[in-house]
């Protein structure tokens, strides 16, 4: 049971970090619209709901809340973490991009 | 002008988290480590090569055996069971006036065979005693605890954009860096951070706030016990002679009325004596989150049950299950290592607050007390982990047979902390840090040497954690450098 709830709550963690206003103007060349945002954001919140609602059906809740909130925790680290990574790919591209493009240039 | 009220908060916070901020990151690293207790337990004892499936009604029996023949005068023995994680009875008595705390063999009941070792039991009492007499210990660490509280709900108030900036880390722009990390760490782990503040302030909240018990009980503490258990039964000696009845059969009812469950404690009370208790209490039930919810207690001369309580008040199902909330006694391996995560994060939140308290003061005037936090912050920040680290290779280098070796092996701990905070005092702030990051990096990968090829999954465990930490170490070492070279 805990692997589809964490799957979802990733896809859910996913959704909302693409739709934080900064993320979606620095992460998206051209930048997220507004609806688009408003969009990723009402799906991230209703998956998140989801997952919360699955580990309440779920035989121990107690413990599947908790696993839930501690996972949710870990996935927004990684996922900024992530955002950061991406971030420096795209202002820093890679010495095989730079040849090509001086090649290029001749 | 009148400051805001988010000012106000902001510097609550500020000075709050200074002053209270080495000692809770010492609290939460000893508590992160604790929640592997029996694993850490386990591993510094690795004589005990029996194989996991220990029976622990028989390691129970062999102890007891044990225990009549070399602790008979003891007036109580505490007895914690043997399970899948920690395979060994850990044992506690009095001997003269000094309490002895062994974890006895499983196939001999002996505490000879283990070296002597607190293991994952000195994070665990250092983590609310600060390794301080009582009540000194408890009470500054409720205090820590309160102000954690504190801490955390003026820096949510203090924190203006915590939707905006929730997933934003931005590397290599100096204190904005710091601040982000501080933010990430805080908010993304907020909702584990305020209920670990709150139940540890919770447990040791009738340090702070004892009249309302001793208004209650008029210091008559087994009265308080009582109700605490009711099913808890304290006899004074008789005086006369007593013989244990056979343990296997009261085991047997043991586990009958605990199923599903099983037993976790056993406290045996004038254990020679006729009018000899035995005392067992059930571990956390498969499903909840709360500690000791059933006790019973037995008639140690003839085995039979005098009392069973199985806990059915509201106040106290809340509390233990807050309690339990804060132990994670009931955490599956999973549930285990996000909260050793999340402590961590609780860690490195506190690690960068205090980080940035000198970031943002580094440009002004460097008076005598931002020198004082600059070098207590490196041998904090990066000398607990080291003097961690070396008790556990203490542990494992120091001979198994050496007297009085598990003090040895703590006073390790403090000595090297100690040696490491006057390292950082006499050396300029980015050397110290350079060096002792550089220590830490050193004592974990001896760590990781010493734990050997990872083949069992407590070594793999320890191993992955050891490798962990030694890339963040060796890259915080290698930043430190090239930032020791640009200054030079």
């Amino acid at each position: 049971m805990l692997l589809p709830i964490a799957s979802l709550a990733l896809a859910a963690v996913c959704l909302l970090a693409f739709a934080t206003p900064r993320q979606a103007t620095t992460l998206f060349t051209p930048p997220l619209l507004p609806r688009h945002q408003s969009f990723l954001r009402t799906a991230g919140f209703f998956l998140l709901a989801t997952s919360f609602l699955l580990c309440i059906l779920a035989a121990h809740a107690a413990r599947m809340l908790l696993a839930l909130t501690g996972l949710l925790g870990v996935y927004a680290v990684l996922i900024a973490l992530c955002c950061t990574a991406w971030m420096h790919w795209k202002k820093t591209p890679s010495p095989a991009r730079n040849i090509t493009r001086t090649d290029h240039k001749r | 002008m009148k400051p805001t009220f988010r000012a106000c908060m902001a510097w609550l916070h500020t000075w709050s988290g200074l002053t209270m901020g080495w000692l809770l990151l010492a609290m939460t690293l000893a508590g992160t480590l604790s929640v592997f207790r029996p694993e850490i337990n386990t591993w510094m004892r690795p004589e005990l090569r029996t194989p996991s499936t220990v029976n622990p009604d028989m390691a129970t029996q062999t102890a007891i055996q044990w225990l009549s023949i070399h602790a008979a005068k003891s007036p109580t023995w505490y007895l914690e069971a043997a399970n899948a994680r920690a395979p060994y009875v850990q044992a506690l008595w009095l001997e003269g006036d000094a309490y002895q705390d062994h974890a006895l063999d499983p196939q001999t009941g002996s505490p000879s065979p283990l070296r002597d070792t607190r293991g994952g039991d000195f994070f665990y009492r250092f983590h609310f005693e600060l390794q301080l007499p009582y009540p000194w210990g408890r009470l500054i660490a409720a205090v820590a605890a309160m102000a954690l509280v504190l801490i955390l709900l003026t820096g949510i108030i203090a924190h203006k954009r915590i939707f905006l900036d929730f997933f934003t880390f931005r590397p290599n722009k100096g204190q904005r860096s710091w601040l982000d990390a501080h933010n990430l760490l805080g908010v993304a782990a907020l909702p584990f951070h305020l209920m670990i503040a709150f139940t540890g302030a919770l447990t040791l909240a009738n340090m702070l706030m004892p009249w309302g018990l001793t208004t209650l009980y008029h210091q008559d503490f087994s009265a308080l016990e009582h109700d605490f258990n009711p099913a808890g039964i304290e006899r004074p000696a008789s005086g006369k002679a007593g013989t244990l009845a056979p343990i296997g059969p009261v085991l047997a009812d043991i586990n009958h009325r605990f199923a599903p469950n099983r037993l976790i404690r056993l406290t045996i009370s004038n254990p020679s004596d006729a009018a000899s208790v035995i005392q067992a209490i059930a571990a956390p039930s498969a499903s909840g989150v709360g500690v000791e919810t059933h006790t019973l207690s037995y008639d140690g001369t003839t085995g039979t049950l005098l009392a069973e309580h199985k806990e059915s008040r509201p106040i106290m199902g809340f509390y233990r299950f807050l309690y339990g909330l804060h132990v994670a006694h009931f955490a599956p391996v999973f549930t285990r290592w996000l909260y050793f995560l999340s402590g961590l994060g609780l860690a490195g939140v506190i690690a960068t607050g205090l980080h940035l308290w000198t970031s943002k003061r580094c440009q002004r005037h460097r008076g005598f007390g931002f020198r004082l936090v600059e070098r207590v912050n490196v041998g904090m920040i990066a000398g607990i982990p080291t003097a961690f680290a070396c008790f556990f290779l203490a542990n494992r280098l120091l001979p198994p047979s050496l007297a009085t070796r598990a003090q040895i092996e703590v006073q390790t701990v403090f000595c090297v902390w100690a040696i490491l905070l006057l390292y950082a005092a006499v050396r300029p702030a980015t050397v110290a840090w350079r060096d002792l990051l550089g220590m830490a990096t050193l004592a974990c990968l001896g760590v990781a040497l010493l734990n050997g090829l990872p083949v069992t999954p407590l070594q793999i465990g320890v191993g992955v954690t050891a490798l962990s930490l030694i890339c963040l170490f060796s890259y915080a070492t290698w930043r430190m450098a090239r930032a020791t070279k640009e200054k030079s």
